[in-house]
């Protein structure tokens, strides 16, 4: 038979074991919704490289990726309205701009840069999703920085903001600059 | 909170569809990896039931990489690469993460142990 102080002793282990388990699952909880949204696995470190065909060449492939200058990477559709907001903006990113169409329609894509303008020097056409894949994409629009030497350096999932671009971007893109 | 509301409509008001294999066993095989796949933008939902274009495409890319030749595992650890451990919708048996395991299961067992003896000793008393 246990003693009256054993069945306490036991109920105390059982409540720590509790509140370890409840603080254990609070905090993986936590952690799973904000990694969800912001940040990308590619953070750090070399970004993967892809073909991709050009969105007004046809079936052409180009190659990105292999690091020549600082690139900045942004997956949008025709269809996506925060990506018309960002648009503007993106003209005036001081690096080589790639846009790519992610499961859009050749035509569309092709019609909204004609009508909100084109900021892109490079545009590609990923209607399967597979480049999008690649990068682990969680929506869009969504935006890597990319530096000389090929590592991610910057991610965005959502719309390019004036104030991003004033804060984070631009000091960024600077600092990258001067880095050579 | 609106704006990402709308980026997560943005995913789901597109109609890709999913490209079955042709062949059946494989598609078999791709089907059961995805319900032990997690989609990466809907919360809990398997890969295999979600409908988001982002799943679409993740499952297209899946069923490319088994005809391939990738196996099950290395298909998974491909997704792991890109989208983190949470595209799994197990996580991992490992590491720190046995105690979220191994922790109900002590308590349990602990919780039983105080029942039965707390329910002597009223009998004893």
């Amino acid at each position: 038979m246990m003693s009256e102080r054993g069945v306490r002793w036991l109920l105390g282990v059982v409540i720590v074991l509790l509140v370890i388990f409840f603080v254990i699952l609070g905090f993986s909880l936590w952690g799973r919704d904000e990694g969800r949204l912001r940040e990308s696995e590619w953070l750090g470190k070399l970004g993967p490289s892809f073909e991709v065909e050009n969105l007004y060449e046809g079936k052409d492939l180009v190659r990105f990726g292999g690091g020549e200058d600082l690139v900045l990477l942004n997956f949008f559709a025709s269809w996506c309205v925060p990506c018309r907001a960002e648009h503007e903006l993106l003209g005036e990113i001081d690096i080589s701009v790639t846009g790519i169409a992610w499961k859009d329609k050749r035509l569309d894509a092709q019609k909204f840069l004609e009508e909100t303008g084109n900021p892109y020097d490079f545009v590609g056409f990923d209607e399967e999703g597979r480049v999008s894949v690649l990068w682990g994409i969680l929506g869009i629009p969504e935006s890597y920085i990319v530096d000389r030497e090929g590592i991610v350096r910057y991610h965005k999932v959502g719309p390019i903001t004036p104030t991003l671009l004033e804060e984070e971007i631009e000091p960024l893109i600077e600092r990258l600059k001067a880095e050579g | 909170m609106r704006l990402l509301l709308l980026l997560f409509l943005s995913l789901m008001l597109m109609g890709f569809e999913d490209k079955p294999l042709s062949d059946d066993e494989l598609e078999q095989r791709a089907m059961e990896l995805f319900e032990r796949l997690g989609c990466p933008v809907c919360e809990g939902q398997s890969l295999g039931g979600s409908s988001s274009d982002l799943a679409t495409s993740i499952r297209n890319v899946v069923r490319e990489k088994l005809s391939e030749g990738m196996s099950e595992e290395e298909a998974v650890r491909y997704l792991e690469l890109r989208y983190g451990e949470r595209i799994r919708l197990s996580p991992k048996f490992e590491g720190g993460k046995v105690v979220v395991w191994i922790l109900p299961v002590l308590i349990f067992f602990a919780l039983c142990i105080f029942i039965v003896f707390r329910a002597r000793s009223f009998r004893g008393d």
